[in-house]
């Protein structure tokens, strides 16, 4: 059987101060994502949560072990390839929204489908409905600057919903928010995976938004512990 | 952009400068002395007639030439009546002649102005000739001449040098047969092809050109193009490195932009394409920019010079006030082509760069 995700053995390790004995950061660590699930990593902050993100997203490299998406080792893959798979199957959210500052709210969420090919006019309508569904159809013309903390959130989302990804990896999504922002977000976030055949990868130190989700995992003295699952 | 304009139009208005100083002063080589093709010593001349705008017999000859408190050494050209009233040579002389009124016995000398003010004589003055003899029976002859004429070509080398008298005069001063010269004014589209047209004549005399004449003048000519050229260029390639440093700079100060693209699924290639395209469009706008404000200055030079000239600038003495202003088209080509190759090698290359940034540097910052 194939996962959205798998994670093998993965341990991650990063050069220390002294340069003699690494700082381990992620020991061992296996585990698999299963369509239409939400799942929250919980731990404390410094025990390697987004380090674990970043690794599932192929952003980072293990120091061993392989993430394997749909099957296939990411580990193998080229920049092109790898970059492929990001602009297709995967949508990024983080803490900080990460929108670019020189482009519009709807230039910001076509980019990742003008990316992979698409034309202006294909994407803008998909753009539009995105943004729309967000609650921003008033707001597709703004700058990131003249937006909002939340109104920046909602646009990452609907960037990272642009290209309809297999799995989505949010990362403290609602950490800048206050609550009222935070409790929309998680609502996108979480109808986002029971609409349509997803995977919610997120990374947060909030517990309530953690309960929401079908399973939680705790990454604590870097290893990973299933506190609650979907079963 | 600002800087590729602010490098590029100065290129350009020196490269309209310089070309167009040279053209004048040969076109000025070629009317004034020697017509672009000599035939010397002949007694038949045969040339085909599309090569040739039109002809005409001179005399040439040396002699020194002394007034009360100086003297100056001069390149004698006899010529036949109307010489000066050619259309094309009107152009490239400003000449004032006596009234005659002040007219005596005396055959006529026309001298340039700088030869008057050595020789402090002007229109009327007199003036004693000492003809250097062409022949080996020859022998120094003093004969005195009144200054009928005063002419100015701008440009003091043919000024310091060349004086005329009347054809049938210059034939009593310099009896040699290879002193009589048929000059030939060649057309347009041939002026540049002297060598075919050569070829082309048959006589029995000493074909040369003016080039061969001027031997040393035209290896100067082509020697200063090809040195203003290649400091023009040098300038250019410094420049379009210059690009590829800010290149490197756009690239660090984006390098947000950029992990960013790379996060949500930009390929490197694509990154780079990108980044290219618009810094060799801003290139190549500034170089626009620069061509535009270059011809712009190159052409209205005239009243810096003419300003310049009025300071008594020594080294003025050696170039052309004023002078038509024309566009190198060829060698503005060649420079612009330059600097958009090598600028798009340096960017290209200082593109490389950006393979380093990742999309961890969103995370990690370095």
């Amino acid at each position: 059987m194939t996962y959205p995700i798998e994670l093998v053995n993965i341990c991650k390790s990063f050069p220390s101060a002294d340069e003699k004995t690494p700082l381990q950061i992620l020991n061992n660590i296996n585990f698999c994502l299963k369509s239409n699930e939400s799942t929250a990593i919980i731990g404390k902050s410094g025990t390697g949560k987004s380090t674990l993100l970043q690794i599932c997203g192929g952003l980072d490299k293990p120091t061993e072990g392989s993430v394997l998406f749909n099957g296939s080792d990411i580990s193998k893959l080229n920049d092109a390839k790898m970059s492929e798979l990001r602009n297709r199957k995967i949508g990024f959210i983080f803490q900080a929204n990460m929108l670019m500052e020189d482009f519009t709210a709807l230039e910001n969420v076509m980019i990742p489908a003008l990316i992979q090919g698409k034309r202006e006019h294909e994407c803008k309508p998909i753009a539009q409905e995105l943004l729309k569904q967000m609650g921003l159809e008033d707001r597709m013309n703004h700058y990131p600057a003249q937006l909002s903390g939340g109104e920046k959130q909602r646009v990452a989302i609907a960037r990272a919903l642009i290209n309809d990804p297999d799995v989505i990896l949010a990362d403290e999504p609602t950490g800048s928010l206050d609550e009222e922002n935070a409790k929309e977000v998680e609502d996108r976030l979480l109808d986002i995976v029971k609409s349509g055949n997803r995977t919610l990868l997120l990374v947060t130190h909030n517990m309530d938004f953690a309960r929401r989700c079908d399973r939680i995992l705790v990454l604590k003295n870097h290893t990973l512990t299933e506190e609650r699952s979907a079963e | 952009m600002v800087l590729i304009a602010l490098v590029m139009a100065p290129v350009v208005a020196a490269l309209i400068f310089s070309q167009s100083m040279v053209n004048s002063m040969i076109e000025k080589f070629v009317r004034i002395s020697d017509g672009h093709i000599q035939i010397s010593g002949s007694t038949y001349i045969n040339i085909p007639d599309q090569y040739v705008s039109y002809t005409e017999k001179s005399i040439s000859g040396y002699a020194l030439m002394y007034s009360s408190t100086e003297t100056a050494s001069l390149q004698i050209k006899g010529i036949e009546a109307g010489y000066f009233e050619d259309a094309e040579r009107n152009k490239q002389v400003t000449i004032n002649t006596i009234d005659n009124s002040q007219k005596s016995n005396l055959n006529g000398i026309t001298i340039s102005s700088y030869t008057a003010n050595k020789l402090e004589v002007g229109i009327g003055d007199k003036v004693a000739l000492m003809v250097v003899p062409d022949t080996q029976h020859g022998v120094l002859r003093p004969v005195m001449l009144q200054v009928t004429g005063i002419y100015s070509t701008g440009y003091n080398m043919i000024d310091k040098s060349l004086a005329f008298v009347d054809y049938s005069y210059a034939i009593k001063l310099f009896e040699s047969e290879s002193s009589r010269i048929t000059e030939v004014i060649v057309r347009n589209e041939y002026q540049d092809k002297l060598a075919e047209v050569k070829n082309q004549i048959k006589t029995d005399g000493i074909v040369t050109d003016w080039q061969q004449k001027n031997i040393s003048v035209y290896n100067n000519y082509i020697v200063s193009m090809q040195a203003i050229l290649l400091v023009l260029m040098i300038i250019v390639v410094v420049a379009a490195f210059f690009t590829a440093s800010v290149a490197n700079q756009i690239v660090e100060d984006d390098s947000r932009e950029i992990a960013l693209s790379k996060l949500i699924g930009a390929p490197d290639s694509m990154v780079r394409q990108s980044a290219f395209i618009s810094i060799f469009t801003v290139t190549l706008a500034g170089m626009a920019i620069g061509l535009g404000l270059g011809i712009l200055i190159g052409m209205n030079l005239s009243p810096v010079l003419v300003w310049l000239s009025e300071k008594n600038i020594l080294v003025l003495e050696y170039y052309l006030v004023d002078f038509s202003a024309s566009v190198p088209w060829g060698k503005i080509g060649l420079v612009m082509l330059s600097m958009a190759v090598v600028s798009a090698l340096a960017v290209l290359i200082s593109l490389r760069h950006t393979r380093k940034i990742t999309p961890m540097r969103l995370f990690t910052g370095v």
